[in-house]
Parts: C-alpha cells; sequence; structure tokens
C-alpha cells in the first residue's frame, strides 16, 4: 500500500538510494504531499 | 454591479466546507445516488454522478458513476496502466475511455463500490482529485515523449504545476482513503485554501502547456495557454502566455460563444508559477459567480478586454510581462505509427477512434494493449485527440508489436484513413446528462459515409478534422474543427465549417437543425466545391475563411 509523505522528505529519501514510485496527494500552501510505494 | 443572487453551486461550494459536505455523510448511506448538493461537490474528486439514459424508465434512473483522472500529460507508468486495465474489468463497464484532455474515465461505477474503484485508483498513485468541478482541471501536455530534449521537459513542468495548483484540503483523502495520516515533519498542516479561497474558482478552469510548432493540446482554448521557449543548451527559458480560450457555448443564447485566447506576454520560467497564480486570482476575484453560463475566464476578459486584464495581473505581480516572443506557425501532430525517441528507442502511436478503448467483437483493442505493455513495459501517453501512444519500444520488437495489434484486429497508422484519424467525439449519450444528441456512438458510421464522398472526391490526403459532440459545450473541441457537427436537438445537428487542426481558428456555424441522416449530404457541396474553385494547396479551412462561409451560405452555381 502506498504511503503518504511530505515531497521534499520524498526527494531526501529519494536523494539517500531509495527508488519510490509516487503519485499526487495534496498541496497545503506551499507544501506538496505525495503517495510513495518503496520499490522492494 | 448587478443585483443579482450568487449561483446555487457557490453556496453549495461555501458549505462544503472544503469539499467535505454533504457528500462525507452520503458515501456510506444505503442509496444508489447522492443528493444535488453532494454531485457537485464530487465533481472536485474527479467523479461524475450519472445515469444510463438508454435505461431510463420513467422517473427511473440507472445511477451510475464517471471517474475521471488529473494525469497531467496523459502520462501512465506500464504498472499504472495495467492498474488501470484491470480495475476497467473490476468495477467499471470493462472499457477505458481516453478524454480529449488527457484523463482516462471509468463509466458504469455503481455507487457502492466508489469508494473501493477509488482507493484501488490510488494504490496505482493515480489521483481524480481536481479532475472535475471548478478549479484547474488536469494540466496538458503535448503528449510525445522524449524526441529532441524539450518534450520530457514539458511533461516535468505540467507535472510540478499540476502538483501546485492541487487543492489543498484533505477532504478527498478523509473521505475516499480513510483519513490516512499525514507526515507533515514538525510543522502543522495548515487548513483553508491559500490559492482557490472558500468557494474554488467560479467555474472550470483550463491550462495546457504546448511546444513551439506543436499544438496537440490547443492552446487557443485553454483558459492559460502556455508555450514553453527554449534556450540554446534546449532548456525551458520561459513562456509565451495565452489567455481566455473555451470552448463551450449554448444554443439561442449569443451572450455565448467560443474564443480564443489572446497573447498576453513572455514570462521568464522562474516567474511563470508566480504569474499563473495571479491570473487564477482575477478569476477568482472578478469571474462572474452569479450566472455560471457567463463564468468562464473568456467571458471576463471579453468584457474587460485585454488592457485592462493586463492591467489587473500587473497590478497584483507588481511588474510587467515581456513582449509576446514570436512562435513558428503551429501545426497538429497526432504522433501515429512509429517515432524515434531521443534515447534511440522508439514509441508507436495508435489511433483510438472515438477514445473508447474496448474489446468488441473482430476489434480487440483493450486486450491488445493489455499484452503490449505487460510483454514489453511500455508506458502509455494519452493525447490531447484521445489517441495513446506506447513509448519506450526496441527497435526488435517493433515488428512483434505490429503483428500483435494486427492478431488483435488493431489498425496501424496507414491503415486507416486521415479522416477517421483526424476525428473525435465526446462520450454523450447514453452516460452524459448533458447530452442532446448522439456523439461517440454515432461518429463512426457519418465519418465513414463522409469518407466514401472523400475518397470520391480524391480528397483522402487532406487532414481534414471532423468533431462531433452531443451538445454545445465543446468536450471534443468542435469549434476549431475543420467540420464541426454539434448537438442541436433531438438527433439534430448544427454544422460549423472552416476552424484548422492546428487549433488556431475558429469555424464558423453553416446550418442548424440538420438530421443525422442528412450531414453528410450537406456537407458534401462544401466539399466539392473545395474541391474544384481551391488555390493551389489552399487547405479547406483557408478556402472557406477566403470565401467567407456563413450560416446558410449559398454555394454558386
Amino acid at each position: 500500500m502506498p504511503n503518504l509523505i511530505q515531497a521534499s522528505r520524498l526527494e531526501q529519501l529519494v536523494s539517500e538510494g531509495e527508488t519510490v514510485e509516487t503519485g499526487i496527494g495534496f498541496r497545503n500552501d506551499q507544501k506538496i504531499f505525495r503517495r510513495y510505494k518503496a520499490n522492494q | 454591479m448587478s443585483k443579482k443572487k450568487l449561483s446555487k453551486l457557490e453556496r453549495i461550494k461555501e458549505e462544503s466546507a472544503y469539499l467535505r459536505g454533504p457528500l462525507d455523510v452520503e458515501v456510506t448511506n444505503d442509496e444508489d445516488h447522492f443528493s444535488k448538493d453532494a454531485i457537485q461537490v464530487l465533481k472536485f474528486h474527479g467523479t461524475y454522478q450519472q445515469d444510463d439514459r438508454d435505461l431510463r424508465d420513467g422517473r427511473d434512473r440507472h445511477y451510475m458513476m464517471m471517474i475521471r483522472s488529473r494525469t497531467p500529460g496523459g502520462k501512465l507508468t506500464p504498472e499504472q496502466y495495467l492498474a488501470v486495465d484491470k480495475i476497467a474489468d473490476e468495477y467499471a463497464n470493462s472499457t477505458i475511455r481516453v478524454t480529449t484532455r488527457q484523463a482516462f474515465q471509468y463509466h458504469g461505477i455503481i455507487k457502492n463500490e466508489l469508494k473501493k474503484t477509488l482507493q484501488e485508483v490510488n494504490d496505482a498513485l493515480i489521483t481524480t482529485l481536481g479532475a472535475c468541478g471548478d478549479i484547474v482541471r488536469n494540466v496538458m501536455a503535448t503528449p510525445a515523449p522524449d524526441i529532441d530534449g524539450r518534450q520530457a521537459q514539458v511533461q516535468k513542468f505540467a507535472d510540478e504545476l499540476s502538483d501546485i495548483l492541487l487543492p489543498a484540503s484533505k477532504a478527498y483523502h478523509e473521505i475516499w482513503l480513510d483519513g490516512e495520516k499525514v507526515y507533515s515533519g514538525k510543522e502543522e498542516v495548515e487548513v483553508g485554501e491559500p490559492l482557490y479561497g472558500d468557494t474554488y474558482l467560479p467555474r472550470k478552469f483550463k491550462i495546457g502547456v504546448a511546444l513551439p510548432g506543436d499544438n496537440s493540446i490547443d492552446a487557443y482554448t485553454q483558459d492559460i495557454g502556455l508555450v514553453a521557449l527554449f534556450d540554446d543548451n534546449k532548456d525551458i527559458e520561459g513562456f509565451d502566455i495565452i489567455v481566455g480560450g473555451g470552448m463551450g457555448m449554448h444554443h439561442r443564447k449569443p451572450e455565448t460563444f467560443p474564443r480564443l485566447g489572446d497573447h498576453l506576454g513572455y514570462i521568464p520560467k522562474e516567474k511563470v508559477v508566480e504569474v499563473v497564480k495571479a491570473i487564477i486570482g482575477i478569476q477568482r476575484d472578478h469571474g462572474n459567480r452569479k450566472n455560471r453560463k457567463q463564468a468562464r475566464m473568456k467571458y471576463l476578459i471579453h468584457d474587460w478586454g485585454l488592457k485592462k486584464f493586463k492591467e489587473e495581473l500587473v497590478s497584483r505581480l507588481g511588474y510587467e510581462l515581456e513582449p509576446w516572443r514570436e512562435l513558428p506557425e503551429f501545426e497538429l501532430d497526432l504522433y501515429l505509427g512509429w517515432n524515434k525517441q531521443s534515447d534511440g528507442n522508439w514509441f508507436l502511436g495508435l489511433s483510438v477512434e472515438n477514445g473508447r478503448i474496448k474489446d468488441e467483437g473482430e476489434l480487440q483493442l483493450k486486450t491488445a494493449l493489455r499484452k503490449v505493455v505487460e510483454k514489453y513495459h511500455t508506458e502509455v501517453r494519452m493525447t490531447p485527440n484521445h489517441n495513446v501512444l506506447l513509448t519506450d519500444i526496441k527497435e526488435d520488437k517493433k515488428e512483434e508489436i505490429e503483428a500483435l495489434f494486427h492478431e488483435h484486429g488493431v489498425l496501424l497508422d496507414d491503415e486507416i484513413p486521415n479522416l477517421v484519424k483526424f476525428s473525435m467525439a465526446c462520450p454523450a449519450l447514453p452516460t452524459c446528462g448533458l447530452a442532446i444528441t448522439e456523439s461517440e456512438r454515432a461518429l463512426p458510421d457519418v465519418i465513414r459515409d463522409l469518407n466514401d464522398v472523400v475518397e470520391e472526391l480524391g480528397l483522402q490526403d487532406e487532414k481534414l478534422s471532423v468533431r462531433m459532440t452531443g451538445c454545445p459545450n465543446g468536450c471534443s473541441r468542435p469549434y476549431v474543427a475543420d467540420i464541426g457537427f454539434v448537438g442541436r436537438s433531438l438527433d439534430q445537428y448544427s454544422i460549423f465549417i472552416g476552424g484548422n487542426p492546428s487549433g488556431t481558428r475558429l469555424n464558423q456555424k453553416y446550418k442548424d437543425m440538420v438530421y443525422r441522416k442528412d450531414l453528410v449530404e450537406e456537407v458534401r457541396p462544401l466539399l466539392e466545391h473545395y474541391k474544384q474553385e481551391r488555390t493551389n494547396g489552399e487547405s479547406f479551412s483557408d478556402f472557406w475563411n477566403r470565401v467567407g462561409i456563413k450560416e446558410d451560405f449559398q454555394i454558386p452555381a
């Protein structure tokens, strides 16, 4: 099941080497939340 | 300022408390349909309540839901496409409808399976949030995958812009995804809608991103059309901005009309989001909230004039836009057949007649697409002309893939008449509540009869666009087609002539109240006259604009 996370945090995870697929969550002012699945 | 009351929908939006009530309490009740107020809120969640109009019996309604995706640039990963295919069989009517705004639609979902369907769509990392309703809809972008380094940048920009313009409300997640917790670090999540306000926009709002020379998204028909301009390194440098386009009109209401957008100016890339938000803000604050038939931004710009609109924009931004940068002439490229990508792979454009992916008789398009995506792991791009592009195909797989499609009765680019490839239709009956006439179900016969005439006259190599809609709202963008058939009354259409496939010219009404059976014979004399009188290389659109087509035009003997 996908998780929901702040986009900036997700970018951090990706930069640390995690491979993820992402979808759209919602926007809250300037913050964007994305649904993501970490690839095993 | 008129003292007319705000439209009822404005109250519904305000009382919904950011897209919640009364939808939130009706989702789980035992009714087979939502209340009138709830269906207005439901639209913002990407779902329309419809009923099968073939099955109407007196006051009895066979209620069902239509779900629309928010898929910027129409892009789906292989995994997402396979999920979309599976969900169509499980909950919908086993078809996938590619829309003219690069989304997919499911039809025929019953209310008590709506939540489960939306959950599965979201599990595939696709949202439907903001796909309908008075909000920025799906952001369109040139559908081609990377050909020369520019397309992928436009897709990335469309993705980012779409994210930024999502509503802030978490109602969608609370209602459909069981209030999933949000990770927000140490910051508190704020409430409210910073961009849209308590009552969102006065009406739907459409944005598309084009490439110079490639107007497949019909930039002039969008509320905001952005044309990406590139520097010498092929990086996006900025955007030409077009504002105030829109297709919808109402019969016998001359104060409503289709309109092509105006050239607003140029803006560097780093400022474009700020400008887009400011334009949306003007429409939010000054768009007509009393009469929904006058509520699109095109009417605001028509009433104000571009000068006043620009002054308001500048006052909000605190700076001027740069002058419009001249562009090469736009063309419509359907990207059908085999096209090479910048990485050496290929993409295959498939014509999907009327946008309906289905298995029916010898045509097993849905099965064929599923098999190709499964086996070759292709991405799927839904195009603004309701076709699909399959990407990332190796050179040595091209023949196998062609054979697979042929085995399933699917014709490829050069096997399909131009007239069919350049035709579009909206869904209309039996699902759309606004439809006056047939469209998707009628156009295949009409287009084949018309193609017989076109071939008889030797015009089969012309790129004539024919677009049909079941009502005047213009979902298939009929008012920029060479030939537009617009639903007018029971089985009768208005005929519009003289738009162009590149989407830069509106057509003119030629005939009113024409029965479906007579459409082709009404158009035949126009094709004959064009054939006889055109100058060398003159297009159908150019010819009829030179001659001056108008209602009930009499063709010279």
